[in-house]
């Protein structure tokens, strides 16, 4: 029969099988005897009023308490010394073991085969117990760690699951070695050099390159188990044997593997979330590309011909140019700053989608920042008037000044184009005690109704197709870096006519600061 | 006759900057790298060096530093948009302003003329400043807007003085901070934004749309005298 052997746990809850196995095995003998000596006595004075199969009754259940209490070595000696206590003290003659009556010696043989039997029987019961509280124990550690995997989605939490499961369970390290995406097995960062040497990665290496059916090998510091997932092995499991955690025995080796398989499964889906998160990416991008480059062809060869074609006009020299002259040289110079303008806008929109944006945050001055971009943009403004009005105690913001003058500079650039001359612009801003909020309002021909929310996408356009060029990236931007500082924006149409664009910047907690110092001079 | 030394590795820029200043009957020595750039200022002593930030061989900032150690010719810094930082380490080791490319010639010239203006006007003393309707008399430490007396506080005056001093240069907000409160307030520009809203709310008319204390947005700030054209 194969005996599961009972691993000693630190376990909470495995505590039962620690009493057992933590006392000395001589405690047991020595309560066996403790039992007979009891039983005797208790037993003497009964003798005269009892018939003796009863009192064999009484040390048979000695027997089943010692059996079920210390096992079976200490039940048998038990049933053994009950014999002989009972023949010596309580079977004529007294104090010797002679038996008057030859029909006590079958109460003897009975009576210590029954407690052998018992001892035999309890034993076998207590240890199935202890055994099926293990395995209870194990499966539920198991649950967890395939809980615990469900819920991963990077390699690193894979790793720390597994090492928290050999941790609790077997009170033992593992080190995960991952393919990599070149398909080399890969140390994790958190194992240093010292707990892992040359040896161990070629066994690991070996072990991963096992072929179709990848086997665990064994050395004394390692078991170097692959992780077999259904698509391929994914990487190798060095777990370290310990004095309880051998994993010779079928129990453990079987947990181990069912481990394996499953931090193995874990680890292949994260990889084709991977895969396919990126596969995403790629196509959005693919798609901006294609957006992109169909909107560069329009709205950057318009142009372009036209700076070509005047520049050529000039070095021709047509006599005919003559009074054009001027002209021409403005047309070069404003459809180069368009240009410019356009190019400007991709190469934000670039920065802020390639994710390696780095705000730079520092407490601005609202007021400061919308003075900047009113200067940036004064010749598009020329035409309009901008009436800015801010409480005089608007408290600092933080946030990154360059990239929020963008966001003015594209919300007025927006005005100058979609409104008439003379028409005014109005920049706001109020602050509470969460957010700020700062708002730019025209009283032009307003937002197409419905289109509120979709002009905020890239390469969307109000009235697209109407005579005002852009690329349709002006709020695409805004809208970035908005959601980039933790803040909302949104666009309205106001009841008397007219555009409002309102964002909000968190308010963060300002910096505790005394600007006067008392005069040193 | 003015002399302007040009840094810069791209020949197109570096023609149209010559023929422009050229024009003004400035003469103008060009260099493409660095190297050739140090030895030029050397040699030519100019009165002014318009530097790029991206040489091929070298940072122009640290041109600007070597430069720097023995000159005090006034630097104006060519530089793409986004590199903020770098302008501002340009401007902190030493250059006195920046234009971003793509610019214009006349932006050009308006920036040269006010940095050679300048450099002449800071030999004499400038004790009283105008700033539209507001007269400012630096020694007195006393400020007029219309007649009428105008109190700023002691620390509003410093920046108002230490703003002056360098009229026309991009102060950036490391210098203005570290001049006014002092080194270790270094990173703290947030003090200098603060005293800057007040002195415009004093001393401009529209404290949103400055005409004199001007901000050079994520850089510094700085005062302009007479309106560049």
């Amino acid at each position: 029969m194969a005996i599961p052997v009972i691993v000693a746990r630190a376990a909470p809850g495995a505590g039962h099988h620690q009493r057992s196995i933590g006392l000395h095995p001589w405690w047991g003998y020595a309560w066996a005897l403790g039992a007979a000596a009891g039983t005797t006595i208790i037993a003497s004075p009964l003798s005269h009023h009892l018939d003796l199969t009863n009192i064999v009754m009484l040390y048979l259940l000695g027997v089943v308490a010692i059996a079920f209490r210390f096992g079976r070595g200490p039940a048998a000696a038990a049933a053994v010394t009950n014999v002989a206590a009972m023949d010596f003290f309580l079977v004529p003659p007294q104090f010797s073991f002679a038996v008057a009556d030859a029909q006590y010696l079958l109460t003897f043989a009975v009576m210590l085969v029954t407690g052998l039997l018992i001892s035999h029987l309890a034993a076998k019961l207590k240890h199935q117990a202890e055994v099926a509280t293990l395995r209870e124990q194990r499966s539920h550690d198991l649950y967890e760690l395939a809980r615990l995997l469900s819920g991963t989605l990077i390699d690193e939490q894979i790793i720390d699951a597994a090492e928290r499961f050999f941790e609790r369970s077997f009170s033992t390290k593992v080190i995960l070695m991952l393919r990599d995406r070149a398909g080399q097995l890969s140390i994790p960062a958190s194992v240093g050099p010292q707990s892992i040497t040359d040896t161990d990665i070629a066994l690991a290496e070996r072990a991963f390159a096992g072929g179709e059916t990848p086997k665990i090998l064994t050395t004394e510091h390692f078991l170097y188990v692959p992780l077999q997932a259904p698509m391929r092995v994914r990487g190798v499991m060095l777990v370290s044997p310990t004095h309880v955690a051998t994993f010779e025995n079928a129990d453990q080796r079987l947990q181990l593997e069912t481990v394996a398989v499953l931090i193995a499964i874990a680890i292949e889906r994260v990889h084709f979330v991977t895969v396919a998160r990126e596969a995403t990416v790629q196509m959005e991008g693919e798609r901006l590309r294609s957006t992109l480059l169909a909107a560069l062809s329009h709205d950057l060869r318009t142009p372009l011909t036209a700076i070509l074609g005047s520049a050529e006009l000039l070095q021709i020299g047509a006599p005919s140019v003559g009074p054009d002259h001027a002209a021409l040289v403005d047309t070069i110079r404003d459809q180069a700053r368009r240009t410019s303008e356009l190019v400007e806008n991709i190469l934000d929109m670039a920065r802020l989608e390639s994710g390696s944006l780095h705000l730079r945050l520092e407490w601005q001055s609202l007021e400061e920042i919308v003075g900047s971009a009113i200067k940036a943009r004064a010749t598009a403004l020329a035409a309009h008037t901008v009436l800015v009005a801010m409480p005089p105690d608007l408290p600092l913001v933080e946030c990154d000044a360059t990239l929020i003058e963008r966001i003015f500079v594209n919300l007025l650039e927006n005005a100058a184009k979609y409104t008439r001359p003379g028409s005014i612009i109005r920049i706001g801003a109020q602050a509470d005690a969460a957010e700020m909020r700062v708002w730019v309002a025209d009283n032009g021909p307003g937002i197409p109704r419905g289109q509120e929310s979709e002009i905020f996408g890239k390469f969307t356009r109000a009235n697209a197709g109407a005579d005002v060029p852009g690329l349709g990236l002006g709020l695409a931007i805004c809208s970035a870096v908005v959601v980039a500082h933790g803040g909302r924006i949104w666009a309205t149409s106001l009841p008397h006519g007219g555009a409002e664009f309102t964002f909000t910047l968190p308010r963060g907690s300002p910096p505790v600061m005394d600007v006067d110092p008392p005069e040193s001079t | 006759m003015i002399n302007v030394l040009i840094v810069e590795d791209e020949k197109e820029i570096r023609r149209f900057v010559h023929h422009a200043l050229a024009s003004e009957g400035m003469q103008v020595f060009e260099a493409g790298t660095r190297e050739r750039g140090t030895i030029e200022a050397g040699m030519r002593k100019p009165d002014l060096v318009i530097v790029d930030l991206g040489l091929p061989d070298g940072d122009g900032t640290d041109l600007i530093r070597d430069l720097r150690t023995w000159s005090q010719v006034p630097v104006l810094v060519l530089s793409a948009r986004g590199g903020e930082a770098q302008k501002v380490a340009a401007l902190d080791a030493g250059a006195d302003d920046y234009l971003t490319k793509p610019f214009g010639v006349s932006e050009m010239l308006a920036r040269v003329r006010a940095l050679l203006r300048r450099s002449l006007r800071s030999a004499q003393d400038t004790r009283l400043l105008a700033l539209g309707d507001v007269e400012v008399d630096l020694l007195g430490r006393s400020v007029k807007k219309r007649g009428e007396a105008v109190h700023l506080t002691p620390i509003e005056f410093r920046l108002l003085t230490c703003l002056a001093a360098n009229s026309g240069r991009v102060m950036t907000y490391r210098q203005l901070v570290c001049e006014i409160w002092g080194p270790s307030y270094g990173g703290q520009s947030h003090y200098a934004r603060v005293v800057m809203q007040r002195l415009r709310q004093k001393l401009e008319v529209d404290a949103a749309q400055p005409r004199f204390l001007l901000t050079e947005i994520g850089v510094g700030y700085r005062l302009v005298l007479a309106d560049i054209e």
